[in-house]
């Protein structure tokens, strides 16, 4: 949400942390922090936008290693610093790779996903739109209070309130935020009719 | 209308979020790339929430009757795809070279 918008570095900085740890858990995301030297199938020889930055391009060689690499990061094995398959080179740093946790981020991932749907769904069916808006809050305020903590015990090792980490901008923003939900809540929206009711074709054929 | 209201304070909130980040880059250029990062982030959010309305008004304007299930599977290889296609970008967008 809007909440941590101040700290979208350090926000962007626990994404890439959990995407390479976690695996470099899909193939894309292993794809991404590729570095290859070989220039076979690179992406500069063909668009010219990209051959026109320099040396920036697509290392395309390096794709069909990379997947594999992070398909078996997906079941806990790290890859080797070396690697080569036959045409295919890739040349990445993969010593800070640790795949061991792969599975078990990728678990914790799925279930606080489906557990989050569940109590979303269980708040829609159960309460109307002001308890909704104060479980956004809830939510809000236990995720702005979970990132600084994260903050405190593991991107920041100089903490304190009003310096470096947490300003008093993010209290004025976040009391905002907080207030503007509430008042957004306050009425009831109208319904409106959603037509998604499916019924599957009979297959009698008698 | 009360809506309209709440709006504009969770816009409020938005503006005080990035405003430290703005005297930031005026004070120091190097900060420029956390302004970039949040305005980034904060245009992809309005995006999302664009983009879940006009889903919402094409379900109710059409008003057809569809599977959920099948709908929601479609939108995710959708993403798959479009995540797929524009993986290079992401690349040179991280300022990664070969």
């Amino acid at each position: 949400m809007f909440c941590k918008v101040r700290v979208a570095d350090d926000t962007l900085v626990i994404i890439y942390k959990l995407t390479v740890t976690s695996a470099s858990a899909s193939p894309l995301c292993t794809l991404l922090g590729s570095d290859s030297t070989s220039p076979l199938l690179s992406l500069e020889e063909y668009i010219p936008a990209f051959a026109s930055s320099g040396s920036v391009g697509y290392p395309m060689s390096a794709f069909p290693v990379n997947a594999i690499d992070g398909a078996l990061c997906v079941v806990g094995v790290s890859p080797e610093p070396a690697r080569d398959y036959g045409i295919f080179h890739t040349h990445y740093d993969s010593s800070g790779a640790n795949c061991g946790s792969a599975v078990f981020v990728i678990f914790v991932y799925i279930v606080s996903t489906v557990v989050l749907l569940q109590a979303i769904n269980h708040v829609l069916e159960s309460s109307g739109d002001k308890q909704l808006s104060r479980c956004i809050c809830v939510a809000i305020l236990c995720s702005f209070v979970v990132l600084e903590v994260y903050d405190y015990f593991v991107l920041s090792s100089d903490f304190s309130f009003f310096g470096k980490s947490m300003r008093v901008f993010d209290f004025i923003s976040i009391a905002l935020l907080l207030y503007g939900i509430e008042v957004y809540g306050r009425e009831d929206q109208p319904d409106a009719e959603v037509v998604t009711n499916y019924s599957p074709p009979t297959t009698s054929r008698a | 209308m009360v809506q309209v209201q709440g709006i504009l304070l969770i816009c409020a909130a938005m503006v005080a979020s990035i405003f430290p980040l703005v005297l930031d880059s005026i004070h120091n250029k190097l900060q420029v790339n956390n302004l970039l990062a949040a305005l980034i982030y904060i245009l992809a959010s309005a995006s999302q929430g664009v983009i879940t309305l006009y889903k919402e008004k094409s379900i109710i304007e059409y008003a057809l009757y569809m599977d959920i299930h099948e709908m929601s599977a479609r939108l995710f290889q959708f993403q798959v795809l479009f995540a797929l296609l524009l993986m290079p970008l992401f690349y040179v967008l991280q300022g990664k070279s070969c």
